[in-house]
């Protein structure tokens, strides 16, 4: 039995994560031993840059790793309500159990994901009955759509008569088809404009709150992570650099990383000039590293810090920071 | 801050004419001076129609109606000085690069343009601008090609071609939108140093208000093809005046947690197409009253001001607010 069936209000717990692609006869690392555990209705944010490695961590969570890439580590335990399912061992078909029924994606394009040839009411009712085939999928398309917010005159129409925005709530809709308890949302509003970003987030915030959904948000942008989330895991090079409660790493970061991210934001009201930069450009996946992987753009980096591997640094209260200057007073 | 201007816009009209349907306005009547010096931000929602101002500066769109001029000229007077005089900088680096081009052609191609034979002189000045957008040793990268350069150094090539032709101006529309979060804030700093130590006169197109607000002396805000607030950025966005701008900001996020509940705007973002009756921005409007859809209420001709009936004292009558 798991520590995670012990805790019951945990729904989501992996551990050592390390998932690679080959290359030139190497394995090359793109999520490298990544650990975390999401309570039911918890807000999660996975942040970090475009190479990082959170989206990969997302698609190893529903089996949706792309051909090429394959987790070669690492156990990840969904405590369902359904059941405790260690999806570290499904095969291809028992994960089809656990996508849409217990945990599904939002995408960045919706565009991509909805069939652009078949009506938006038919695309969710036939996901509906795909996974439980039989049910009276009519009523529950109405409810779901009318859930987010899409006018009754426009159930028939195709998604290109759709905003972006209205796509997105198809897309949603279609994530709560067969009701599931965790919606993994991979930069959800980041193809959107800041007024419709806003409805979105909004709409995530209300489905949390009356369905009690646990959420899992990836985005490069810890703006929309402080908004939404209750804590946040900051990604780098494949880690997790930083990982505490968003009230906790706005006030004090305790990764140099996450630091100058922060500090890169600009807010009316606060100095009329732009804060710190990170040097360089982020490292290629694959790329050796005998230290701190971030220690080559560091601000605070010593000599210790390319000595060896930095580990994670976890406080009595669960915070992480793979920093050395983290564990000191 | 000089008076001087180094463009200025009076009813500007860009429209789209597309057979039977309805025409698109997309910029309806834009007053504006860019001044010699400054650094200007353009705010608003995606399709409001900023960046086919932007193309309209760089002689890349011709007015409909309305004026647009350059230096005191009207800006299709000389494009090949317009074109060496203003650089523009878009979003996206991957794009504005050709692939299949050395990083050493690229940045001497506008040079070549512009009349400089091909030679010492010519790739002396594209080492120069390689030094100043900050690639440097500039030999390390000369034979590179885009897809060898990082997001961030794509972006210093397409800045460092834009200072080999030495402009006095740039339009940056978006100019980190496509790069690396944690290489955002090293391309603005580059664009600020350039500002000061070649004296740049700057237009910055964004959506995000706090960049515009560490970066730009003033602010014009867009709705819907048409400016509709505008002012110094502590006016603007330090103190708003027209409901757009205070949604704008209410909106933004913050690297901080949200405390209050959200206040959105009805509907969709414009269409612009359809632009609607009266003041343009009345059917998203939380403040609307029975004035706003019949009469259009213009930006006053002064520094600082906003199109908004409310701004311009206008009392909201009494049984408006009650009904709201």
């Amino acid at each position: 039995m798991s520590a995670v069936a012990a805790k019951s209000d945990t729904l989501l717990e992996v551990r050592d994560l390390r998932v690679v692609y080959r290359e030139e006869g190497r394995f090359v690392p793109i999520v490298d031993g990544v650990s975390f555990t999401l309570r039911r209705g918890e807000a999660l944010g996975l942040a970090g840059e475009s190479g990082c490695g959170k989206t990969t961590t997302a698609l190893a969570l529903l089996g949706l790793l792309p051909t090429g890439l394959g987790r070669t580590r690492g156990e990840i335990t969904m405590n369902s309500t359904r059941g405790v399912m260690f999806l570290h061992r499904r095969t291809p078909t028992g994960w089809r159990d656990v996508r849409w029924k217990t945990a599904s994606m939002v995408f960045q394009g919706a565009m991509n994901a909805l069939d652009p040839v078949m009506r938006i009411d038919r695309q969710i009712s036939e996901a509906i009955h795909l996974h439980e085939p039989g049910a009276n999928a009519d009523a529950r398309v109405s409810e779901l759509l009318e859930r987010v917010g899409i006018p009754r005159a426009r159930r028939r129409q195709y998604p290109h008569e759709f905003s972006g925005g209205m796509r997105q709530r198809v897309m949603i809709a279609l994530a709560l088809a067969c009701g599931p308890e965790l919606i993994i949302g991979d930069e959800p509003t980041t193809a959107l404009d800041v007024m419709t970003q806003g409805q979105i987030l909004q709409l995530l915030e209300e489905l949390r709150r009356d369905l009690g959904l646990a959420l899992l948000l990836i985005t490069h942008d810890l703006s929309v992570i402080a908004e939404t989330c209750d804590r946040v895991a900051v990604m780098y090079a494949g880690q997790i650099a930083e990982l505490a409660p968003v009230a906790d790493i706005l006030k004090a970061p305790r990764h140099p990383y996450t630091e100058r991210l922060l500090a890169g934001f600009s807010h009316v009201g606060g100095p009329r000039s732009l804060g710190e930069a990170i040097p360089g450009s982020p490292p290629h996946p694959g790329e050796e590293f005998p230290g701190c992987r971030f220690a080559p753009r560091c601000h605070r980096a010593f000599a210790e810090c390319v000595a060896g591997p930095v580990p994670l640094v976890v406080d009595r209260t669960g915070r992480e920071a793979r920093c050395l200057l983290a564990k000191l007073p | 801050m000089s008076a001087e201007a180094l463009y200025e816009a009076r009813d500007l009209h860009i429209t789209y004419r597309r057979g039977r349907r309805p025409p698109v306005r997309a910029v309806d009547g834009v007053d504006l001076v860019w001044r010699r010096g400054e650094t200007l931000g353009l705010v608003g929602e995606s399709g409001c129609g900023k960046s086919t101002l932007a193309r309209a500066l760089l002689g890349l769109e011709s007015p409909s109606a309305g004026s647009i001029e350059f230096d005191g000229q009207p800006v299709d007077h000389d494009l090949r000085a317009l074109r060496r005089r203003v650089q523009l900088i878009f979003q996206d680096p991957y794009q504005s690069l050709n692939p299949r081009r050395t990083v050493g052609a690229q940045v001497q191609e506008g040079l070549s343009a512009i009349g400089v034979p091909a030679g010492e002189e010519r790739v002396r000045r594209g080492v120069a601008a390689l030094h100043d957008a900050g690639l440097s040793p500039a030999d390390r990268f000369w034979r590179r090609y885009p897809h060898e350069l990082s997001g961030g150094q794509r972006q210093r090539v397409v800045i460092a071609a834009a200072l080999a032709l030495e402009p006095e101006a740039l339009v940056c529309d978006e100019p980190v939108s496509a790069l690396d979060v944690s290489v955002r804030t090293q391309v603005l700093r580059l664009l600020v140093e350039l500002r000061t130590t070649r004296a740049l006169s700057m237009l910055l197109i964004t959506h995000d208000v706090g960049m515009a607000w560490s970066l730009c002396d003033r602010v014009a805000v867009m709705y819907l093809g048409r400016i509709v607030e505008l002012g110094t950025t502590e006016q603007v966005l330090g103190d708003p005046q027209h409901p757009y701008t205070k949604a704008l900001l209410a909106v933004a996020p913050k690297v901080e947690q949200r405390t209050s509940a959200r206040q959105l705007l009805r509907g969709e973002p414009p269409d612009a197409a359809a632009i609607p009756s009266g003041c343009r921005f009345h059917p998203r409007c939380p403040v609307a009253f029975d004035r706003c859809p019949v009469d259009d209420p213009h930006l006053p001709d002064s520094e600082r001001g906003a199109a908004c009936w409310l701004a311009s004292g206008v009392e909201r009558p009494a049984a408006a607010q009650a009904s709201r």
